[in-house]
Formats: C-alpha cells, structure tokens, sequence
C-alpha cells in the first residue's frame, strides 16, 4: 500500500479543530488514501461538498467515494446535510460483513 | 500511515461492545448485539435468546470460507464503523422481531483476523414456532450483509490482501436515505 503524498492526513488528536473537518476511513477507502483519517479545510458545507473536498484532496479514492455513504456520528447522512466546521464524519464503502 | 487504533475500531480489550445486551421490557423480546474480537460462542449467544414460551431457536453460524470461485483464502480480516454497525444491528434485530414475532434475536460478530472454519459471525432467533426462527435468521444475515457497517479483507496463501466492496450500495434497514 502506498500513501498518495497529497493526502491531507491527520492525527486521531486533531478532530474538533476549527476550520478543518475530520474524516474517517475504513477498509479499501483507507488503503487507497494510505491512511486511516484525513483533515480537510471547512467552513461549512453539506455532506455533497464533503465528498467534493474529499475527493480533490485524495483523488485515489474518488471512484469507491463514488459507491460509499456517509456517517456523522452514529447515523447515516444524506448529501444534503450539514457538516459542522470541526465535526467528524466517516466515508462508509460498500458493506462485506458476515 | 496512521494506523493508530481508534476506540471504535478495534480496541484491545477483546469486546467492542459491553453494552451491546439492548434492555428488553419486562418479558418483551430479548436483543442482544456484540462485535468482539474475540472467538464467537454459538451456544452463549443462543443462551441469549432463550424464553420458555419458545418453541424454536435457530443458530446460524457463519464462518470463513477456504475456496470461493476456486480462488483459496487462508483468513478474512474484519473491521468496522462499530458505533454506526451497532445501531444497524440494533435496527434489524428490532425489525425483525417485529415482521416474525420472535420472542428473541441476537448477533454477535467478529472482528480482526478469524482463520478459515473460525466462526465470524453467530446469529440466534427464538420464536414460538420454527418457521418464524429459521425466516427471521435467514433475513438478519442478508441484512448484515447488506447495510451493517464492517468490511472483510481476503487474505491469500501469497500473503496478498483484498478488501471486499461488493458493487452494490448497501441498503437501507436503518433507515438512512437511499443514495
């Protein structure tokens, strides 16, 4: 696995700072961002806008961004909700529990 | 790489979940979810569901598999959004409770490395009749598969590692918008 040298990753201590957003990656969306947790610039904006800066500051992963959902906090978001300047999200590829 | 672990992801403590046990009302269904790290134990999670009104209880246990499509796997390692996927799970116990009129369900499912003919998932129904256990077991697992939150990674004799997205978009037992 190689890490994309633009991807924008952060430590786990960096979540809730202002300006930025904090994004969570599992299985094959973290192997193809090389890493578990990115930091993006935000001032706000909805989940479609999250996937949009996600993919610019990673374009390794825009393909399965593509096929994934998006979770802030325990539950599934829909691209037009707001992401929170200094909240978390998580991008959730395609499920293969079981 | 950032690979240090997260709480929710895959703590060191073996259980994700202690309170993955949801506090049924009195002589109401019992639910019972739990991702652990640990190895899994069928008759502990069929202890889980048992009622004396039951007549049925079905324990489906699901488990590595060695050779799919003639391409071998030695062990599938799992991972999860574990806050996310209990609440799922939580969701389509609840769900199916209510479609079969059970009088419990559970799950319990792995997490980390489980070797091919280790347990990685157990799932147990108790209803008063068994139509209603063995249909309500057969639905939960396709929901798992389907919409929980946790991924598998195939890991070939080679050493060689693939996680699995299948090309569908899970679906929606929980409720969330359908993208």
């Amino acid at each position: 696995m190689s890490a994309a040298p633009a991807t924008p990753s952060c430590p786990p201590s960096a979540g809730g700072a202002s300006g930025k957003v904090t994004v969570d990656l599992f299985a094959g969306m973290a192997a193809l961002a090389g890493c578990r947790r990115v930091c993006l610039d935000w001032s706000g904006g909805d989940v479609a806008a999250l996937r949009r800066a996600l993919a610019r500051a990673c374009p390794a992963v825009a393909p399965l961004l593509e096929r994934s959902a998006v979770a802030l906090g325990d539950r599934y978001a829909a691209d037009d909700e707001r992401v929170a300047e200094g909240s978390t999200a998580a991008v959730i590829p395609p499920v293969s529990g079981g | 790489m950032d690979r240090e672990p997260r709480p929710h992801m895959m703590p060191p403590s073996g259980t994700v979940s202690s309170s993955g046990t949801v506090p049924p009302p009195r002589d109401g269904p019992r639910l019972h979810v739990r991702l652990t790290t640990v190895a899994l134990d069928p008759e502990a999670v069929r202890a889980r569901v048992a009622a004396r009104a039951a007549g049925a209880t079905v324990v489906m246990v699901g488990s590595t598999r060695g050779m799919t499509d003639g391409v071998e796997t030695v062990a599938l390692e799992y991972e999860a959004h574990v806050p996310l996927a209990e609440r799922v799970l939580e969701g389509i116990l609840a769900a199916a409770v209510a479609a079969h009129d059970l009088l419990g369900a559970a799950v319990e499912h792995r997490l980390g490395r489980v070797p091919v003919g280790v347990a990685s998932i157990v799932v147990a129904t108790a209803a008063a009749h068994r139509r209603g256990a063995f249909a309500a077991a057969e639905w939960i697992v396709d929901q798992v598969k389907r919409s929980v939150p946790i991924w598998k990674c195939d890991e070939a004799p080679d050493g060689t590692r693939q996680w699995v997205h299948p090309g569908d978009l899970h679906g929606t037992a929980d409720g969330r918008p359908d993208r």
